[in-house]
C-alpha cells in the first residue's frame, strides 16, 4: 500500500533535534589462551554509520513527499535484462544525502521508517539510514607523525615582540603543502605547550616559511611543533576534518616496546555519572552438576566494559570526539584515564603492564551514538572495552 | 533610584501588511530556556603530574612552594599522561582556591577559560616552606564556574489584558480563522508581529483567548501568545506610534454588554436570565525546530519551522437565575448536548463620530454541558452556573 505518489528526488525536509548517528564496527576475533584476544576489522567496509532521523510535526503533505520518497526505492520496475546477461534495474541503488551536522554528504538506503499520524495534519515518521560501501580507507590517521599528508612537523622560531606573539613557521614536511588557518593548534613536540593560531598566511607551500601570529597562555620562545591539521587530512563520515585537530598527547608510559607509546590519549572527560558493573574472568569445572570449581583465568581478569556517555558538548568539541572515535575504526586501541578513584598509584608502570596493575589503561570503541540534542549541544554515547 | 513611568505604552498587532492596536489594560512578556548544566568526572578536581613541562619525563617530584611566586604545574594524575583541564568549566578565576587534603591550599594564578587543550597552569601559594605529596597532588579541591547547554529554543509568553473590538477580532483573535480564506488545508497557523512599547516580536503564535460579558460593563478579554525568535528592543518606543500606527488616537468601538444578546439558552439550558458569560477558546501548539546542517551558527534551529495546531477547544460558562441537574437525556449517556451563541455588541450610538459597530461578531458553542452548579448564600441571589466544552478540531 502506498502512500500519495508525490515526485521527489530527495528528502526535501529537515529532520528535528533529537536525530542521532550510531556506528559499529565490524570486528574480527581471534581468541587465544588465557583470555588473550586479537581484534582486526572485517575489510575495508567494516565501520558502519546509521542515521536515526527524526521528522517530527510534519504538515500532511510534508509527510507524503517524504514517505513517497522512501518507498519510491522499493518501486516494482519490470525488469529490463541487457545484453551482458543480467538484469539492470533490480537492485536498490544508494541516494545521496546531507546529513547534521558535523558530518559530510554520503549514499545512504532506507530499509526502515515508521510514520505516525499524532493529529489532523500533524504527522511524526522516524526514518533509519543506513549508509552505503563507506571505506575505512578514508580513515584520517589516528597517530600523529606517522603521515606527512596528515600531518605536519614544524620549527616555529620567535621573531617579533612579546606583544605581537608572531613566529615564523617553516614546513618540514615532506613534500606536502599545508594549509594554516584559524583553530589550528600547533603542538610542541617537547612539551605540553600548544599555540593557537589566529592570524595565518593560509597556504605555505613545501620547505617554505610564513609569518604566523598565535595565541599562547605561557612564555614560548620557540620550539618544535606538529599539528594535524592540514588540508590533506580525510574522513569516512566527518565533514572538514581538517578543524579539528587530534590532540598528539600520547600514552607515554607504557614501557615495554616502541609501539605502545604510539597509542593516543582520549582526553574528553564522560559525564560526572556513570555505572560501572564488573564480571571477571572465570572458569567453572564441574564434575557433576553441583558440585563446581571456580578457577581464575588468564593474565588479566579484571577487563572493564564501560558505556560512557559525553553529554551537554559543543559542536567543536563533539566533532573532535567523534573524529578520534571514527579514526580508531572501532577496534584500535587508545588511552583513557577513568575516574580517579580507578587510578592505582600504588604501582609503577614500568614494572607492571597488566592492565588491572597499572595506573592507566587502554581501550577500543566498536560502538557509539552520537545525538544532536540542540544547537551547539550534543550527546555522544560510547563503548569503551579496556584491552591489553 | 526611582520608578519609571511606562505609560501610554502602545500593544499593536503586525501581519501581513494588517495593523491594528488595542486598547489592553496590562500585559506582560516572559522568556524562558531550558538549559542544563555541563558536568564532566572530576571537573573539580586537580591533579598536578608535575612540576615541569616535558613530556617524556612525567614524573612527580615533590617542590617545596614560596609565598606568593607563581609556579606552573602540569595536570594529570602522577607518572601521566597529562590530562587537560575539563571543558564543563566555562571560567577558573584568578585566585581561586584549591584544597589539598592535610590543610595545603594553592590558587590559581590567573583566569583560566578551558578549551580542550589546557595541560599547564600557573599556581601560587600564599605560605612558603611546604611541599605536597605524590598522594595529595592527585585530589585538589576547586570551585570553578561551569557551562551550561541549551537543550531547546527560547520561547516567550505574551499575555495581554485588553478591550474587543471589530478590527482586532477577525485578524489577530480568531483561533479558528483563516487570515488567507484560500488557505487548504483549512488551519492557520502562521504568526504575527507583536509591539510591546520599545519591544518588538516577529513570531507570535495566538494560543488562547478568553473574554467576558456581564450586564452593563465593557466586554475584557485576555489573549495568550507563544512568542519565538529575537525580541528587540529600541531605546524608545515613540516612534511606534507616531510612524506605523497613525491612528493610534483614533476612538474605537469596544464590546459591551448592554446590547450583548445569547441564544440557545433557554432552550438548552433552561436559563433566561443570565448575569455573567464567559468564553474561551484555546489550542495545543507544538514546535518544531529543524535539526540544520552547519554549526550552531545557522539560523536554521533557532526559531521554529512549524508551530503546529493540535486540539482546540471552545468552553462557555454562563451564570444565571436557573440551574437543570439532569445531565443525560432519553437514556442517552453522551452528554448532553447545547448549541449556545453570543452575539456580541458595542453600545451602538447613533452618532457616526463615536466609531458605533453595533454588531461586531458571534461567538458559538455546539458541545455537551460539562458541569451544571447552583449557589445560594445569604446575602447573595440564586445562583445557577453551567459549563459547556466543545473540541473543535
Amino acid at each position: 500500500m502506498d502512500i500519495k505518489h508525490v515526485n521527489t528526488n530527495t528528502i526535501n525536509v529537515l529532520p528535528t533535534f533529537g536525530s542521532s548517528a550510531s556506528f559499529s564496527s565490524l570486528i574480527e576475533s581471534s581468541s587465544f589462551g588465557d583470555g588473550f584476544v586479537s581484534r582486526s576489522n572485517k575489510g575495508i567496509n567494516a565501520l558502519q554509520m546509521t542515521l536515526n532521523l527524526e521528522f517530527k510535526e510534519l504538515t500532511d503533505l510534508e509527510s507524503q513527499e517524504l514517505i513517497s520518497f522512501l518507498q519510491s526505492q522499493f518501486f516494482y520496475e519490470p525488469q529490463i535484462y541487457s545484453n551482458e546477461g543480467k538484469f539492470t534495474n533490480k537492485r536498490i541503488e544508494p541516494f545521496r544525502y546531507q546529513p547534521f551536522f558535523p558530518y559530510k554528504e554520503n549514499d545512504f538506503t532506507c530499509f526502515n521508517y515508521n510514520h505516525n499520524k499524532t493529529y489532523f495534519n500533524c504527522n511524526d515518521v522516524s526514518v533509519t539510514l543506513m549508509s552505503i560501501a563507506n571505506s575505512i580507507l578514508s580513515s584520517v590517521e589516528p597517530a600523529i607523525n606517522t603521515n606527512a599528508a596528515a600531518s605536519f612537523s614544524a620549527n616555529l622560531s620567535f621573531e617579533l615582540g612579546d606583544n605581537l606573539k608572531a613566529f615564523d613557521i617553516q614546513n618540514t614536511s615532506a613534500n606536502n603543502s599545508i594549509v594554516i588557518s584559524e583553530p589550528t593548534i600547533l603542538y610542541s613536540t617537547l612539551t605540553h605547550q600548544i599555540l593557537n593560531i589566529f592570524s595565518y598566511p593560509h597556504t605555505i607551500p613545501p620547505n617554505n616559511h610564513a609569518m604566523v601570529f598565535v595565541y599562547e597562555p605561557f612564555g614560548i620562545t620557540s620550539m618544535d611543533g606538529l599539528s594535524t591539521s592540514t588540508n590533506l587530512k580525510n574522513s569516512i563520515y566527518i565533514h572538514n576534518p581538517t578543524s579539528s585537530p587530534i590532540n598528539p598527547n600520547k600514552v607515554q608510559t607504557l614501557p615495554t616496546t616502541s609501539s605502545d607509546s604510539d597509542y593516543l590519549m582520549f582526553n574528553f572527560r564522560p559525564t560526572n555519572y556513570f555505572s560501572l558493573s564488573h564480571t571477571p574472568k572465570y572458569r567453572v569445572s564441574n564434575a557433576t552438576d553441583f558440585y563446581k570449581k571456580y578457577n581464575k583465568y588468564g593474565f588479566n581478569p579484571n577487563l572493564n566494559n564501560f558505556t560512557l556517555e559525553f553529554s551537554n558538548r559543543t559542536d567543536f568539541e563533539a566533532k573532535s570526539i567523534l573524529l578520534f572515535l571514527e579514526s580508531h575504526l572501532g577496534y584500535k586501541k587508545f588511552g583513557f584515564h577513568f575516574n580517579k578513584d580507578y587510578n592505582n598509584k600504588s604501582f609503577n608502570d614500568t614494572t607492571n603492564t597488566t592492565p588491572h596493575r597499572r595506573k592507566l589503561s587502554t581501550f577500543y570503541c566498536p560502538e557509539w551514538t552520537h545525538t544532536a540534542v540542540y544547537k551547539d549541544n550534543h550527546k555522544i554515547s560510547a563503548t569503551f572495552i579496556e584491552s591489553v | 533610584m526611582k520608578f519609571i513611568p511606562y505609560e501610554d505604552v502602545p500593544i499593536a498587532f503586525v501581519r501581513e501588511g494588517s495593523e491594528e492596536y488595542v486598547f489592553a489594560e496590562s500585559a506582560t512578556l516572559s522568556v524562558s530556556q531550558p538549559l542544563e548544566i555541563n558536568r564532566q568526572l572530576d571537573d573539580n578536581i586537580i591533579q598536578i603530574c608535575s612540576y615541569d613541562n616535558n613530556i617524556d619525563s612525567i614524573q612527580y617530584s615533590e617542590q617545596t612552594f614560596s609565598a606568593n611566586i607563581d609556579t606552573q604545574v602540569t595536570l594529570g594524575p602522577s607518572f601521566g599522561p597529562a590530562q587537560p583541564i575539563a571543558t564543563s568549566i566555562y571560567k577558573i578565576a584568578k585566585d581561586t582556591k584549591i584544597t589539598f587534603p592535610n590543610n595545603k591550599h594553592l590558587y590559581f594564578f590567573e583566569d583560566i577559560y578551558p578549551n580542550g587543550h589546557d595541560y599547564m597552569v600557573n599556581v601560587y601559594s600564599t605560605s612558603g616552606g611546604w611541599t605536597l605529596t605524590e598522594g595529595e597532588a592527585q585530589s585538589g579541591y576547586f570551585e570553578p564556574i561551569y557551562k551550561y547547554s541549551a537543550t531547546n529554543g527560547v520561547q516567550g509568553t505574551l499575555d495581554v489584558d485588553f478591550y474587543l473590538d471589530t478590527g482586532n477580532l477577525s485578524h489577530f483573535f480568531n483561533i479558528t480563522g483563516l487570515f488567507q480564506p484560500d488557505t487548504y488545508p483549512p488551519i492557520d497557523e502562521d504568526y504575527c508581529g507583536i509591539i510591546l512599547g520599545n519591544f518588538s516580536i516577529t513570531y507570535a503564535y495566538l494560543k488562547s483567548f478568553n473574554f467576558s460579558v456581564s450586564p452593563n460593563s465593557i466586554s475584557q478579554a485576555s489573549a495568550s501568545f507563544d512568542v519565538y525568535g529575537d525580541i528587540n528592543r529600541s531605546a524608545d518606543f515613540e516612534f511606534v506610534h507616531a510612524q506605523n500606527f497613525p491612528n493610534y488616537y483614533k476612538n474605537k468601538s469596544i464590546a459591551h454588554g448592554q446590547n450583548t444578546n445569547f441564544v440557545g439558552l433557554l432552550d438548552d439550558l433552561d436559563m433566561e436570565h443570565p448575569i455573567s458569560f464567559n468564553y474561551g477558546i484555546s489550542v495545543d501548539r507544538l514546535a518544531r525546530y529543524d535539526l540544520p546542517t552547519g554549526t550552531y551558527e545557522t539560523i536554521d534551529g533557532l526559531i521554529p519551522s512549524r508551530v503546529s495546531k493540535k486540539s482546540t477547544q471552545i468552553t462557555m460558562s454562563i451564570q444565571g437565575e436557573n440551574f437543570n441537574p439532569s445531565m443525560t437525556t432519553d437514556n442517552y449517556f453522551g452528554g448532553k448536548g447545547a448549541n449556545l451563541k453570543v452575539n456580541l455588541y458595542d453600545l451602538s450610538y447613533d452618532n457616526f463620530e463615536t466609531d458605533s459597530d453595533g454588531y461586531m461578531h458571534t461567538f458559538q458553542v455546539s458541545g455537551v454541558v460539562n458541569t451544571n452548579s447552583l449557589s445560594v448564600s445569604s446575602d447573595g441571589y440564586l445562583n445557577g452556573e453551567v459549563s459547556v466544552s466543545q473540541i473543535l478540531k
